[in-house]
């Protein structure tokens, strides 16, 4: 008897296993052909200097081109310092900013089609050529505006709002103050998924548990504190960690834009990938972690 | 008497608060909502503006908005400039191509993830994960090297075929997607048909598939949405005859003057017509299918 148990639980077991290995086959074909390979590649790559580029003929040099990213390459260390900084200060930004959004458009208001469009609108101009091309003259205005007003505080004329600014606070403050309004901007273009997924969220708290805390006597407040946060902590998790890997993997990337050049325009192919690597290796530590600190704060039910 | 008097008095001005209240957090909401979406409407307003303004009008510091005149002649260059129908061509194999592939191999990974124990699976789907943080350049020379000994280069198969199997761009957030989604659904549905005779596969296409309809459009669009505008992977492997919309607009706009406005902004209008054109197209497919994405990230159990 318990034998038969056994060989069905182990032909069960076997099934299982044959099915599994079925449905992801084709993944397991891509990441032989589209990604282990060209991963150990470049893993080779990094430690070599390719002596012959057309028949691509590698010879070993140890750990140099990781030495030299740090030691000889001058933009390197502080393209990935600056790198590094914005995606900390963003990171929460845009956590923050996507989840006021979207508990803004998931309460009962009119145009919801209309809004749910314009948020998603930075996604669909993409990051790409066309966001580039108007960005270009958008950030000329603003430049060419920041000039003019730079001309108007030397003047000491505090005609212009931002000259009434620094009369107001000083100039330190005013700088630090445009500084973030610049960052807000940004800010807000990157957060257009980040809303959705947020959206989706807020949709499957059940609505018995404000109903609960209205009979209560709960203000919106105390609601938020007490039942939105802690059910969507999950999702700012996953969020945190989305901007995360989007920013840092993205070809907008100050680090990826130098890798590339380095690896890619310029054909040096020990360095640039040395250079990929680092950067890759810094982006795993930095998501690792947010995300060990943020684990801490989900609540579970029990 | 006097009592339910003031007990009704009290009643009254109670509701008026309470609306007197609600009134006001509305316009709050509208207001913050209306200025944000501005912010993000703004680059688009000024992209349809600018493109239909006569040159002229662009220096004259009285008109920033209103267009007096409707000039559809950066329209015409622009649509010559691009090549149109063609790239438009172009851009529609390459996006539906590696649109179908990712939901072809993405679903079946997703579900293969969620429903079966296979030795390896965890790590399998750890390194899914992972192809998702890997930055492009350090894959993309040896990916470089192994398709041009393949023979692709100058076709689309080099951005289409990964697709196919998993990879690609963010291949690994559809699996994702999918595991998320087959992993909140009940066992029993497969359980009924599996007592019926049918086979996985048969489960698979014909039962799990159409349950995941809303996730398979989550899908659709963020794939569509990235591969159009992607220029990473086109501006390394096309060329020529294959080039996509997107690829085109820095040859047009470099053949087209650009003017600086009173403003002191410069301005080229036929690559902003160049911009609304080519992404024309998503913004009607985006407005199409809005409500129905909407649910489905809702389905697809993203919050879990």
């Amino acid at each position: 008897m318990e034998k038969v148990k056994k060989a069905k639980k182990s032909k069960l077991r076997s099934n299982e296993n044959k099915w599994g290995y079925f449905f992801v086959a084709p993944w397991i074909i891509g990441f032989l052909a589209f990604f282990s390979y060209p991963l150990i590649f470049s893993i080779v790559l990094s430690f070599s200097r390719v002596t012959d580029l057309s028949s691509i003929k590698l010879e070993f040099v140890g750990w140099e081109n990781y030495a030299n990213a740090f030691l000889r390459d001058e933009r390197f260390v502080p393209l990935l310092g600056e790198s590094t900084l914005d995606i900390l200060i963003k990171t929460p930004v845009v956590v923050v900013f996507s989840l006021f959004i979207a508990i803004l458009l998931n309460r009962n208001i009119r145009l919801k089609g209309f809004f749910r469009v314009a948020f998603f609108l930075p996604v669909l101009l993409g990051t790409g050529i066309v966001m580039s091309t108007i960005e270009g003259s958008l950030v000329s205005t603003t430049t060419q505006m920041a000039a003019q007003a730079a001309e108007t505080l030397t003047e000491e004329t505090t005609q212009a709002s931002s000259g009434f600014l620094v009369m107001l606070v000083g100039r330190p403050i005013a700088n630090a103050l445009q500084t973030i309004l610049n960052t807000v901007t940004d800010v807000l273009w990157m957060s257009g998924i980040q809303i959705v997924i947020f959206l989706g969220a807020l949709q499957t708290i059940p609505e018995s548990y404000y109903e609960a805390a209205y009979c209560d006597g709960a203000s919106e407040w105390e609601k938020f504190w007490k039942i939105t946060l802690p059910m969507t902590m999950p999702t700012i998790l996953l969020n945190a960690v989305y901007t995360m890997i989007d920013y840092l993997s993205s070809m907008d990337n100050v680090v990826v834009e130098y890798c590339r050049s380095v690896g890619f325009d310029s054909r040096l192919l020990g360095p640039g990938s040395a250079l990929s690597w680092i950067h890759f290796l810094i982006s795993g530590v930095l998501i690792l972690f947010v995300f060990l600190i943020l684990r801490r704060f989900i609540y579970y039910e029990t | 008497m006097t009592e339910r008097l003031s007990a009704k008095t009290r009643n009254r001005l109670a509701t008026v608060r309470k609306y007197s209240g609600k009134t006001l957090g509305n316009i709050i909401v509208y207001t913050l909502l209306i200025e944000f979406s501005f912010v993000f409407l703004y680059p688009l307003v000024y992209m349809l503006m600018n493109s239909f303004k006569y040159d002229y009008e662009i220096v004259d510091a009285t008109k920033q908005w209103i267009i007096t005149k409707i000039n559809f002649n950066n329209y015409t260059a622009a649509w010559r400039g691009l090549d149109y129908l063609h790239s438009l061509k172009n851009t529609l194999i390459v996006v539906l191509g590696s649109t179908l592939g990712h939901i072809l191999s993405c679903s079946m990974a997703g579900y293969g993830f969620a429903r079966f124990k296979f030795k390896g699976r965890n790590i399998m789907f750890m390194i899914a994960m992972l192809s998702l943080l890997i930055p492009a350049p350090l894959l993309l020379m040896p990916l470089y090297i192994q398709f041009a000994k393949m023979g692709m280069h100058g076709t689309f198969l080099p951005i289409i075929l990964p697709a196919f199997f998993g990879f690609g761009l963010k291949g690994g957030l559809y699996i994702f997607l999918f595991r998320q989604f087959f992993k909140s659904l009940p066992v029993s549905y497969e359980e009924a048909a599996k007592i019926e005779g049918c086979s996985m596969v048969r489960i698979y296409a014909r039962i799990m598939m159409p349950i995941a309809r809303t996730t398979i459009l989550v899908v659709f669009i963020l794939s569509c949405v990235w591969h159009w505008n992607d220029y990473f992977e086109p501006n390394t492997y096309l060329e020529g005859d294959t080039l996509m919309l997107a690829q085109k607009i820095p040859a047009v706009a470099s053949a087209h003057p650009t003017i600086t406005s009173a403003f002191g902004a410069r301005i080229n209008m036929v690559a902003l017509a160049c911009c609304t054109l080519v992404i024309l197209p998503l913004i009607i497919i985006y407005f199409i299918f809005q409500k129905q994405f909407m649910q489905g990230v809702e389905f697809t159990g993203l919050a879990n």
